[in-house]
C-alpha cells in the first residue's frame, strides 16, 4: 500500500507542474478528462480529481469559465460519494467532498441553479444519519467523523430549505447527544464544535428554523458543561449571536455572578489544569462582557467588591504579548469600572484600587505602543488612544504622555497621522508651548506634503482653542511663512491664518478698550507677510482664503492693493469651484462698500462691476448667478443706499458664527462614547463612529443594567487635579455640562468611512467646515448660527469623497 | 468574522482566495488590489468601504489580507494574521515568498480550512497542524532554483496529496486543549540545554539642543529550550518591579506572575520570545552624537556647500565594544552633485537609494572619540529655488541605524532560572545584548 501511496503521489505533481506552466487549462481538456473518469483505476481517478482540484483553484480568479464548468465537474464526479469499501474509494470520496465544499463556495456567489445542489442531499442525508445512530466501531468512527465535518462545513454554505432543515435537523440530534457521551475521540470533538458554530450562520439564514428547534436552548446548557471545548464554543457562539443584529430579535446576553466567577475560573485557567488557548479566553473576555454585576440594581451604596474582585482578576491578562487579550481585557476593566462604587463610604478602599488599575491601563497601553514589529497593532492602539483621550482623558495624563507620541522619521504615514491627532487632542494650555508647539513646528517643515500641512492645520486649530497661546503660535506661523519659499506651507498658513483672523480680530472689534495691541500688531504684520506672495496661491482652499481675507481687510491693506489681489485671484473665475465664486462675489462687495465709505462719487470699483456683471450674465451655477443678482440689487438699490447700517453688516464680522475650536469639536455624544468603549478594539473605534453606522450587520451595544458610578473618572480627575492646574481639562468638565450634540454638527469625523476619507476630516484637519464664510450675510434676519456648520467639505475632500463613494457604490451594486 | 481571506503578491495577483461565509464576492479582491495595493499614497492597515473592511499586513513579499462585513474585533483579526504568518514561515522554514506560496498553494488551502472554523479563526499551533498537515521539504538549493525560473518540485509538491487523507495520520495523541498545545509529547535530548538572549533595543529622541526628547528601551528575552519531557520552569529577574511593563508568551502563568512575580512556564521546544518588555528608567545611552552643520557661505565660484561635523562619543564601558556600527545621514533635502568626507574610523558611503550617507563603524571600543566631517557641494541647478529651503525645512534626522554591544542598558538581570518534574538538571546559557531600533537626533 506505501508504494501505491508514492506512487500517487508522485504522478500528480509531474502534470500540476505543466498545468502550472502553461497556465490556463482549457474548459474543453478538463472535460475530456472528467468523462474518462469512470472508466479508469481508482488511483488514476484518484488523481486526476487531484488534478482538476489544483486547476481549478490556482486560476479560479483568472478565468470565470472554469467556474461554468463546476456544475458539470458535480454532475460527473457524485458517483464517487457512493462508494467507501477500499481506501482508494474512501480518499476518492474525501476528494470528491473537498470538491463539493470548494464548488458551493463558488456557486453561492454566482447564483448557479441549484439542480446539481440536490443531487448531492441523498448522500449527505445518508452520512448524517449514520452519525446520529452511531454504533460503528473506533476507525470507521473516525472516517465517519471527518467526512461529516465536510459535509457540515458543506451544508452551512447552501442557503436552501431542504439543506438548512435537514443540516438542523442533525445539529440538533448530535448537540442533544453531547450529554450522553463521556470519553470523546478528537475528531468527534471536532464535529461537534463545528455543528455548535454553524448555529449563527443558520440562524441568519432561517430565523424561524432555529428558533423551533431546540439548539439555543442547548447552547446555552453548554456554557456549564464540564467538556471545555464545548464551553467555548457554546460561548463563542452567543458572543457572535450578541453582537449581530439579528433577523427576528435581537439576542442579549447577560450573565450573573455566578456564570461570570465560572468563566474567569476557565479563563484564568483554574480549572483542572485545562489550559485554554488564546482565541478561547478572547472569547471568556468577551464573555464577560455581558457581565452584570449583582450590584447594579443596589443603587448608590451597593457593595461593589464583587466587581472589584473581578477587576484584580482579570488584570493580570494585561501582561499578555497577544494584543487581542491586552485589548480585550482593558474593555472589559473599562466596562468593570462603571460599576464600581465611588460614593464617599466606598471611595476609601476603591480610591487605591482604582489608582493602580488605571496605572496598569495606561502601562499595557504603552507597552502595546512601543511594540516595533507590529505596525498594525500600534495603529490600532493609536486609535483606541484617542477615544480615550476623548472618553478619558485623565488616565493620560497622570502618566509622562506627549512624548511618547512623537512622530519618528520612519514612521508610516498612517500611524504618524494618528500620532499628530492625538498630540493635538493631549495638548493643553500648560504643555502647549513648551512640548507640544515645538514638535508641531517640526512636522511643519517636514519633506512630506501632507504632514505638513496637517502640522500647520493642527497649530491654526490650536491657537483657535487656546486663546492664551495664540501668540505663540502667530509667531510660529509668521517664521514658517518668512523662512519659507515653499509653496504648500505658505498655503497653509493662509489658511490657518484665516481662521485665526475670524476667531481673534473680531473679538477685538468688539472689546475695543480691552484690546489686545500686541497680538494685533502680530496679526497686522503677519498679513502684510502674507499679501507678498499671493501668486503663489494655487490652491483652492488657500485662495478661498485669501480672498475671504483680502474682502475683510481691504480697508486694512488699501483697496488698491485689495483690488489688484483679488482680481489677480479671480482672474480664472469661470474655472473655480462654486465655493470660491461665492466667497468672491462677497469679497468684491466688501470691497464696494469699503470704498464707497471712502469715496462717496456712488462709483463701481472696476473689478466688482465686472466680476458681478460677468456672473449674472454668464454664469449657469443658480447658486452663484442668485447671489450676484441679490448683491447687485443690493449695491443698486436706492433705498438701502440711504440705511448705511443694512449694508455695514456686510462688513461686521461679528454677525458671522463664531468658531470656536474648543473642546466642542472634540467631543462626541456620550453615548457614542459608551458604545464605543464597549467596542475598544475592534474597527469602530478606529473610525469613532457608531457601529450600526457602518456596519448594518451589528447592534447598538449599551452598558446592561444601570451602572450606579458613571463618572469614576471624573472623581478620579478632581483627585489628580488636586495638584495640578486645572486648565488643562477643560475637554472632561464641558463634557459633563454638555448635553447631546446632534451628527451634523460633529467636526470630529465625517460620515464617510474610509479611514483615509475620516482622516482629513478629523479634528486637526476638519477646519473646512465653515466655507461660507458670508453667507449669513444674506439670511441676517435669522439668529441661528447653525448655517455654517453644516455646510460642505474643502473642494478637494469633497472630490474625493465622491471618488469613494463611487466606489461604495459600484460595490454595493455588485453585491 | 471573518468573511474572506486572500494572499496576493506584491504586484497584486491574486495568490490565494478563500472565502468563508456569504456575503462576500469573489470580485472583492479587486477592490483591495485598486484601493491598496495600487493605491500608493494610502497604506493604513485598515480600510472600510460601505460595510466591508479589509485588514492587511505584509509579509516578505506578499500581502496577507482579511475581508470581514461586521463590526470585527480588529485586535482579533490581526493576531489572527500574525499567527498565520507565524505558521507559514514556521511552514517553509523562514521562506515565505511569492514563489513557495504559488508552488504550495493547496497546502495553504487546507491550513487554512484548519485555522478557520465557519470563519471564526481557531488557535494557531503548528505544533498541532504538522502532524495533519506535514510541512514541505524546503531545501534552499531548491528554493533557489525554482526562483530561477526551471520548476523543480518534484519533491516538494507531494505534501498536498497527504494531507488529503488526514484521518489515516491523526493518532490518539491529537486531543484538543487537555494537551499542553505548544509541546508535543515525548520530546528527547541527550543534552538538555537552556539559551537565554536578553535583548534590549534603544529608541531614543534627541532635540537639536541635545537634550533627550524621548528614551526608552524595548526589551526581550529569546529562549531556546532543548528540554526533554515536560518540564515545569521557573525564573526569577532582578528587578523586575521597576520594568513594569511585561508582555508574556502564552506558556506563561500570568496570574502566578502577577501574584508571586516569578514567571512559571512549560516551554515550547525550540525557539521563542518567552517575554518583552519596556522601560524608561535611567537609561543610560551609549552614544553621545555632536551635530554641527552649516549651510550657505560655501567655497568656489558662488557656490554654496552644505557642511557636516559629527562628533560620536561612545559612553560605555571602556571593555565593551560596539560592533557593526552605522550611522545615517539622509540628505533628501539637497540635490548632491559631490562630496567629500573624512572621519578618524569607519568608512562613509553614499546610499542612492534612500539618498543619504552611511558611516559604517566595524568596532567602537568605550570611551572614546570618533568625527566625521563631511562636505557636500549641492547640484547648482538647485541652489536658487532650494537653498533657503535647505537652511530652513527641517532635515530629516541623522540616525544611529544599527550596532550591537554585548551587556545591556537597563538594570535587568537574570535572578534564577530552575527546572522541575523533570530529573535532569539543564545547562544554561545567557547573554545581554544591546541594539537600536529607532535612535534619531535632531540637528
Amino acid at each position: 500500500m506505501n508504494s501505491k501511496h508514492r506512487n500517487t503521489n508522485h504522478t500528480p505533481n509531474v502534470s500540476t507542474t505543466s498545468s502550472s506552466s502553461s497556465t490556463t487549462s482549457r474548459p474543453s481538456e478538463i472535460l475530456s478528462q472528467l468523462n474518462k473518469l469512470s472508466s479508469i483505476s481508482d488511483p488514476k481517478r484518484l488523481q486526476t480529481l487531484q488534478n482538476l482540484q489544483r486547476t481549478l483553484s490556482s486560476t479560479i480568479n483568472v478565468s470565470s469559465d472554469l467556474v461554468k464548468l463546476y456544475p458539470e465537474i458535480i454532475n460527473s464526479i457524485v458517483w464517487c460519494l457512493s462508494e467507501e469499501k477500499t481506501i482508494e474509494q474512501r480518499q476518492l470520496k474525501f476528494q470528491t467532498l473537498k470538491y463539493c465544499l470548494n464548488y458551493v463556495r463558488v456557486i453561492n456567489t454566482n447564483h448557479h441553479s441549484i439542480d446539481e445542489l440536490m443531487l448531492l442531499l441523498p448522500y449527505f442525508r445518508q452520512c448524517l444519519k449514520t452519525v446520529i445512530n452511531g454504533g460503528t466501531g473506533v476507525e470507521a468512527g473516525v472516517w465517519l467523523d471527518k467526512i461529516s465535518y465536510l459535509i457540515v462545513k458543506t451544508m452551512v454554505c447552501i442557503p436552501v430549505k431542504e439543506y438548512v432543515k435537514e443540516l438542523i435537523g442533525f445539529v440538533n440530534e448530535l448537540l442533544a447527544q453531547i450529554h450522553a457521551e463521556d470519553q470523546q475521540r478528537a475528531s468527534k470533538l471536532r464535529l461537534q464544535t463545528l455543528c455548535i458554530s454553524a448555529i449563527p450562520r443558520l440562524y441568519v439564514i432561517d430565523p424561524k428554523l432555529v428558533l423551533n428547534s431546540n439548539v439555543f436552548g442547548l447552547v446555552y446548557d453548554f456554557l456549564e458543561s464540564q467538556n471545555l471545548t464545548i464551553m467555548i464554543a457554546a460561548l463563542t457562539v452567543l458572543n457572535e449571536l450578541n453582537e449581530m443584529a439579528a433577523p427576528l430579535n435581537d439576542i442579549q446576553l447577560q450573565f450573573n455572578h455566578d456564570q461570570a466567577v465560572w468563566f474567569l475560573d476557565v479563563l484564568m485557567g483554574s480549572e483542572r489544569g485545562f489550559i485554554v488557548e488564546e482565541v478561547a479566553k478572547v472569547q471568556l473576555l468577551q464573555g464577560l462582557m455581558s457581565y452584570v454585576p449583582t450590584s447594579a440594581a443596589d443603587g448608590a451604596d451597593a457593595d461593589d467588591s464583587e466587581v472589584w474582585d473581578t477587576i484584580h482578576r482579570v488584570t493580570p491578562l494585561l501582561n499578555s504579548q497577544n494584543s487581542a487579550i491586552v485589548l480585550h481585557t482593558l474593555k472589559l476593566v473599562l466596562y468593570l469600572l462603571n460599576f464600581s462604587n465611588t460614593s464617599p463610604s466606598a471611595a476609601a478602599t476603591s480610591t487605591t484600587s482604582l489608582h493602580e488599575t488605571v496605572a496598569k491601563l495606561t502601562h499595557a497601553i504603552s507597552t502595546l505602543l512601543t511594540h516595533p514589529h507590529s505596525p498594525e497593532i500600534k495603529f490600532l492602539t493609536l486609535r483606541n488612544v484617542i477615544l480615550l483621550t476623548l472618553s478619558k482623558s485623565t488616565v493620560f495624563q497622570t502618566y509622562d504622555i506627549p512624548t511618547l507620541f512623537f512622530c519618528a522619521y520612519d514612521d508610516p504615514t498612517y500611524i504618524k497621522d494618528t500620532k499628530l491627532e492625538i498630540l493635538y487632542l493631549l495638548s493643553t494650555a500648560s504643555n502647549l508651548s513648551h512640548m507640544i508647539l515645538p514638535e508641531l513646528t517640526i512636522y511643519a517643515r517636514d519633506i512630506d506634503v501632507m504632514m505638513s500641512r496637517k502640522a500647520i492645520r493642527a497649530i491654526g486649530n490650536l491657537a483657535v482653542k487656546f486663546p492664551g497661546s495664540v501668540k505663540e503660535c502667530v509667531d510660529v506661523i509668521k517664521t514658517l511663512v518668512e523662512g519659507q519659499e515653499v509653496h504648500h506651507i505658505y498655503q497653509e498658513c493662509v489658511v490657518v491664518m484665516k481662521n485665526i483672523f475670524r476667531r481673534y480680530d473680531q473679538q477685538q472689534e468688539e472689546e475695543d478698550a480691552g484690546a489686545d495691541a500686541e497680538l494685533r500688531a502680530k496679526l497686522a504684520d503677519v498679513l502684510h507677510l502674507l499679501i507678498n506672495n499671493v501668486d503663489h496661491l494655487t490652491d483652492s482652499e488657500a485662495k478661498n482664503s485669501m480672498i475671504w481675507i483680502m474682502g475683510q481687510y481691504c480697508g486694512t491693506v488699501g483697496i488698491s492693493t485689495a483690488e489688484s489681489i483679488l482680481g489677480l485671484l479671480t482672474d480664472q473665475f469661470e474655472l473655480d469651484p462654486v465655493e470660491l465664486q461665492l466667497t468672491a462675489l462677497t469679497a468684491v462687495v466688501k470691497l464696494q462698500i469699503r470704498y464707497t465709505q471712502t469715496n462717496t462719487s456712488g462709483q463701481f470699483v472696476q473689478l466688482t462691476r465686472d466680476l458681478l456683471t460677468k456672473t449674472v450674465q454668464s454664469t449657469s451655477n443658480p447658486d452663484v448667478r442668485s447671489r450676484a443678482v441679490y448683491y447687485t440689487r443690493l449695491l443698486t438699490n436706492p433705498t438701502l443706499q440711504k440705511q448705511p447700517s443694512f449694508i455695514q453688516d456686510v462688513l461686521n464680522s461679528s454677525n458671522l458664527p463664531q468658531i470656536t475650536q474648543d473642546s466642542e469639536n472634540e467631543k462626541l455624544d456620550p453615548g457614542i462614547l459608551e458604545e464605543l468603549e464597549l467596542n475598544m478594539g475592534t474597527l469602530a473605534s478606529i473610525y469613532l463612529k457608531p457601529v450600526t453606522m457602518v456596519f448594518r450587520l451589528n447592534r447598538r451595544k449599551s452598558i446592561n443594567g444601570k451602572p450606579q458610578a458613571e463618572k469614576w473618572w471624573v472623581d478620579f480627575t478632581n483627585e489628580a487635579n488636586t495638584s495640578e492646574e486645572s486648565d488643562g481639562h477643560s475637554i472632561i468638565s464641558s463634557l459633563d455640562e454638555s448635553g447631546f450634540r446632534s451628527r451634523s454638527n460633529s467636526n470630529f469625523h465625517s460620515s464617510q468611512t474610509s479611514f483615509h476619507q475620516s482622516h482629513r476630516n478629523s479634528s486637526v484637519t476638519g477646519f473646512g467646515r465653515v466655507q461660507d464664510d458670508d453667507f449669513r450675510v444674506s439670511s441676517a434676519s435669522s439668529s441661528k448660527n447653525g448655517t455654517g456648520s453644516s455646510s460642505s467639505d474643502g473642494s478637494k475632500t469633497a472630490k474625493l469623497g465622491r471618488k469613494l463613494s463611487v466606489v461604495g457604490r459600484k460595490f454595493s451594486l455588485r453585491r | 468574522m471573518i468573511n474572506a481571506f486572500f494572499i496576493f503578491s506584491q504586484r497584486g495577483d491574486l495568490l490565494v482566495s478563500e472565502i468563508f461565509k456569504e456575503g462576500v464576492k469573489r470580485n472583492i479582491a479587486d477592490i483591495f488590489r485598486i484601493q491598496v495595493i495600487l493605491n500608493t499614497e494610502n497604506k493604513s492597515p485598515v480600510l472600510t468601504l460601505g460595510s466591508t473592511t479589509f485588514l492587511h499586513i505584509r509579509h516578505n513579499d506578499v500581502y496577507l489580507v482579511v475581508v470581514t462585513r461586521s463590526n470585527s474585533d480588529a485586535a482579533g483579526v490581526l493576531e489572527f494574521l500574525y499567527g498565520f504568518k507565524g505558521l507559514l514561515d514556521q511552514y517553509f522554514q523562514g521562506l515565505v515568498s511569492e514563489e513557495l506560496i504559488k508552488l504550495h498553494f493547496l497546502m495553504i488551502y487546507d491550513l487554512l480550512e484548519e485555522v478557520v472554523q465557519l470563519g471564526v479563526p481557531q488557535s494557531v499551533n503548528f505544533n498541532q497542524l504538522k502532524q495533519i498537515i506535514p510541512p514541505p521539504e524546503i531545501s534552499k538549493s531548491l528554493f533557489n532554483r525554482s526562483n530561477n525560473g526551471s520548476s523543480g518540485i518534484s519533491g516538494s509538491g507531494n505534501t498536498t496529496n497527504n494531507t488529503g487523507f488526514l484521518g489515516f495520520r491523526r493518532s490518539s495523541k491529537d486531543q484538543i486543549g487537555t494537551d499542553v498545545p505548544w509541546r508535543s509529547n515525548g520530546i528527547k535530548y541527550k543534552k538538555n540545554e537552556i539559551y537565554l538572549e536578553v535583548m534590549e533595543s534603544l529608541n531614543v529622541l534627541i532635540s537639536p539642543n541635545g537634550t533627550v526628547l524621548r528614551s526608552f528601551i524595548n526589551g526581550e528575552i529569546e529562549m531556546v529550550s532543548k528540554l526533554s519531557g515536560m518540564p515545569q520552569c521557573f525564573m526569577k529577574l532582578h528587578e523586575m518591579n521597576q520594568l513594569q511593563d511585561f508582555q508574556f508568551h502564552k506558556c506563561v502563568e500570568l496570574e502566578k506572575f502577577d501574584m508571586e512575580k516569578v514567571i512559571h512556564f512549560i516551554p515550547p521546544d525550540g525557539e521563542f520570545k518567552i517575554l518583552n518588555y519596556k522601560s524608561s528608567n535611567d537609561i543610560k545611552l551609549p552614544f553621545n552624537v555632536k551635530v554641527e552643520f552649516t549651510a550657505g557661505t560655501g567655497s568656489g565660484a558662488g557656490r554654496k556647500s552644505v557642511e557636516y561635523k559629527i562628533t560620536l562619543k561612545s559612553l560605555y564601558d571602556k571593555k565593551s565594544t560596539a560592533t557593526d556600527f552605522l550611522l545615517k545621514i539622509p540628505v533628501s533635502f539637497l540635490q548632491m552633485n559631490d562630496f567629500k568626507y573624512q572621519t578618524t574610523s569607519g568608512d562613509l558611503k553614499y546610499n542612492k537609494t534612500t539618498s543619504s550617507f552611511e558611516w559604517k563603524i566595524s568596532k567602537i571600543q568605550g570611551l572614546i572619540e570618533n568625527t566625521l566631517s563631511l562636505q557636500i557641494q549641492p547640484e547648482t541647478a538647485t541652489l536658487n529655488t532650494r537653498s533657503a529651503t535647505a537652511a530652513n525645512t527641517v532635515r530629516p534626522p541623522i540616525s544611529i541605524a544599527n550596532f550591537e554591544i554585548l551587556s545591556n542598558p537597563s538594570t535587568l538581570r537574570m535572578n534564577y532560572l530552575d527546572v522541575s518534574g523533570e530529573s535532569y538538571r539543564p545547562t544554561k546559557w545567557i547573554r545581554y545584548i544591546t541594539k537600536v531600533d529607532s535612535y534619531e537626533i535632531r540637528y
